[in-house]
């Protein structure tokens, strides 16, 4: 099986595996089960593409917040961070090099309002 | 010390210090200059790409699911998982005076050992062509000092002219006599070489070095050992180049030598980035390809600054075909074309130009009076020997008006040859195309021609009036008949410098009447 055959089969799955925009993970348990039941040509390549879209997808359903401390963010700020990034959690990490300010990381974009990155702006200005 | 620390908060508003919002990805695959990057959802078309290593690329492809970038400079020290984000900006590079006498690559970075190019401005890359409203039509000719171009296929100012032919014709020399023959002229000349043997491109390089020809010029290189990328950028890094000038209102020159070799480097990176490819296994925009660089060629109104950017493409054909899929477009894009063949090489007609197949389709307009005087004949007379030439073989009883036919056109063949490297001014052009279209070299045997040619120059150089008065006027009237009547039957009337020219030998014996030598025959 081409390679194209197979990102398409992977393509296909992941699409199965979304009910109302999010990934379902009892979907994602029967497809998997299925498929390694089957077993079919290029198993690994196509889990491989299979897991790579729903980290993907995962990463935009979901908003890291990263501070040097943990935080509690009031619910109207919860209400409005996934209000404008359409995410569904928040997940609060703590960063010991961050040493004020905060990150926010959503699916392939990074806000950045750290210390670091403000030094940084200051250097490269 | 309130003053130092009210200057430090002034520098930090000035800095706009605020959230920074990153576009990240991750390479999936890698190979070939050309990687296919996850993530990235913000990239737009032709955005520049930053990777780690200070290393830049080009989102060319944008998928569903991922990105397609083109990687310039050493990407194996790229490897697969590397992140990588957007910079929000598209490709540009440097311009502006600095880069004048200078060797840079399809980044416009240095390659000569000369030291950094301080340039203050950058230009994208890729710039939409401007439109009608800005345009002025061609006017002014730009010289290649070639007589078989000059006369029969000229070219003006912001004119595109593709130079075709097979390899080894001459067709860079063309454009090295063309960047040599704008000395002193103020036309600043790009040679881009596009996948070019690095001998060729040194080669290059001393050639113009040698004739003085690097002080108004600026050379781009994306040799043959130059990734795709740099191939594919190289012609559209000239091209921003030479836009700069013309923005300056001067007139810029930009040779891309050559287009072929540029379209392999567009469908090898078309192939690796995985598009569908058609004839030849081009991809289907291999015609925008070329259209969309050398649209940007134009002569500017001076309304809006007056420059001009001409651009000479060359084409290097298989077999002299040119009806295949590059050539063809090409054809069809530019303003004319010069062919050179490979039988009029060979039988040492050179610069091997056919004027049957070449045409300047709007250079015409910019020709000097003079020279279009001398250039209508010139083409008839050209045009009925080779129609004649082709019956003549079978026949040797020909009439008295078909003989001198015939004799006539083998005169204006000989005289149209031309060494390399050896630019001649308008001038002189006229004078000794003026020569031949009026039997002035009809008499003379086929072999002395060249000498009779350098004679009646050195007498021209030596009647710095009668020049003075071409170079002037530019017009053959009545008293510049007249007196190359009498410069080239021998009468001199100089004042200031018949004595000088009577002490030199060939001035003398250009005084003998040509009419003697028709004995020889």
């Amino acid at each position: 099986m081409n390679k194209k055959n197979i990102n398409n089969i992977a393509k296909t799955l992941f699409k199965k595996s979304i009910t109302d925009g999010l990934v379902d993970e009892n979907k994602v348990r029967v497809i998997l089960k299925e498929l390694t039941s089957i077993r079919p040509v290029g198993l690994t390549t196509i889990l491989k593409t299979y897991k790579r879209l729903l980290l993907e997808k995962l990463s935009f359903e979901e908003v890291i917040l990263e501070t040097n401390d943990r935080i509690t963010l009031q619910k109207n700020y919860v209400d409005e961070i996934k209000k404008k990034t359409g995410a569904v959690r928040i997940n609060n990490q703590t960063n010991q090099q961050i040493v004020f300010g905060a990150k926010i990381t959503h699916g392939d974009w990074i806000y950045d309002d750290t210390l670091e990155s403000k030094l940084d702006q200051i250097v490269k200005a | 010390m309130t003053t130092i620390i009210e200057e430090i908060e002034k520098q930090i508003e000035k800095a706009k210090i605020g959230t920074t919002a990153k576009n990240i990805g991750t390479i999936l695959e890698l190979g070939d200059g050309v990687a296919r990057v996850s993530g990235l959802s913000g990239a737009s078309a032709s955005e520049l790409i930053a990777f780690e290593n200070n290393i830049f690329g080009l989102a060319l492809n944008l998928e569903e699911d991922s990105v397609g970038v083109v990687i310039f400079g050493d990407w194996t020290q790229l490897k697969e998982g590397d992140k990588c984000q957007t910079t929000g900006k598209i490709f540009e590079v440097p311009v502006g005076e600095e880069l004048i006498g200078r060797v840079v690559d399809a980044l416009g970075n240095p390659l000569d050992n000369k030291g950094a190019v301080k340039t203050k401005k950058t230009y994208p890359a890729e710039k939409i062509a401007p439109g009608v409203i800005f345009r002025k039509s061609v006017n002014t000719p730009l010289q290649t000092g070639l007589k078989a171009i000059d006369s029969m296929i000229p070219i003006g100012r912001g004119q595109r002219e593709l130079i075709i032919g097979d390899r080894g014709l001459g067709k860079t020399a063309i454009t090295l006599d063309t960047i040599i023959n704008q000395r002193g002229k103020g036309v600043i000349c790009i040679y881009v070489a596009i996948g070019q043997k690095t001998s060729k491109i040194a080669q290059v390089i001393s050639t113009l070095e040698k004739h003085k020809a690097m002080e108004h010029t600026i050379i781009v290189v994306a040799s043959a050992s130059d990734s795709a990328t740099m191939q594919y950028v190289s012609p559209y890094t000239g091209c921003a180049i030479g836009e700069y000038f013309m923005d300056q209102g001067k007139d810029a020159l930009v040779v891309f030598d050559d287009l072929s070799k540029h379209a392999w480097a567009y469908r090898q990176l078309s192939l690796l980035l995985k598009r569908p490819s058609g004839r030849e296994a081009y991809p289907g925009d291999l015609f925008y390809l070329h259209s969309r660089l050398l649209e940007r060629a134009a002569r500017m109104d001076e309304k809006y600054g007056g420059g001009s950017l001409t651009a000479l493409p060359i084409i290097e054909t298989q077999a002299g075909d040119v009806s295949a899929y590059v050539p063809t477009n090409v054809i069809s894009i530019t303003d004319g074309q010069i062919y050179l063949e490979a039988d009029l090489f060979n039988s040492g007609v050179r610069p091997a130009v056919n004027p049957g197949i070449s045409v300047s389709r709007v250079g015409g307009a910019a020709q000097t009076k003079m020279m279009k005087q001398v250039a209508g004949t010139l083409r008839l007379d050209l045009s009925q020997y080779r129609s004649l030439a082709a019956f003549a073989q079978f026949g040797s009883d020909l009439d008295e008006t078909t003989r001198q036919r015939l004799e006539r056109g083998k005169r204006i063949v000989e005289v149209l040859k031309q060494p390399q490297l050896a630019p001649m001014d308008v001038a002189s052009q006229v004078v000794v195309l003026w020569a031949v279209t009026s039997g002035h070299f009809d008499s003379i045997p086929l072999d002395k021609i060249e000498e009779r040619e350098a004679r009646i120059l050195s007498l021209l150089e030596a009647n710095k009036k009668l020049k003075d008065y071409l170079t002037d006027k530019k017009v053959i009237d009545d008293f510049a008949k007249k007196e190359l009547e009498k410069m080239i039957s021998g009468k001199v009337t100089n004042d200031s410098d018949e004595s000088k020219s009577k002490e030199e030998p060939k001035t003398k014996s250009a005084k003998k009447p040509l009419i003697k030598k028709k004995k020889k025959f």
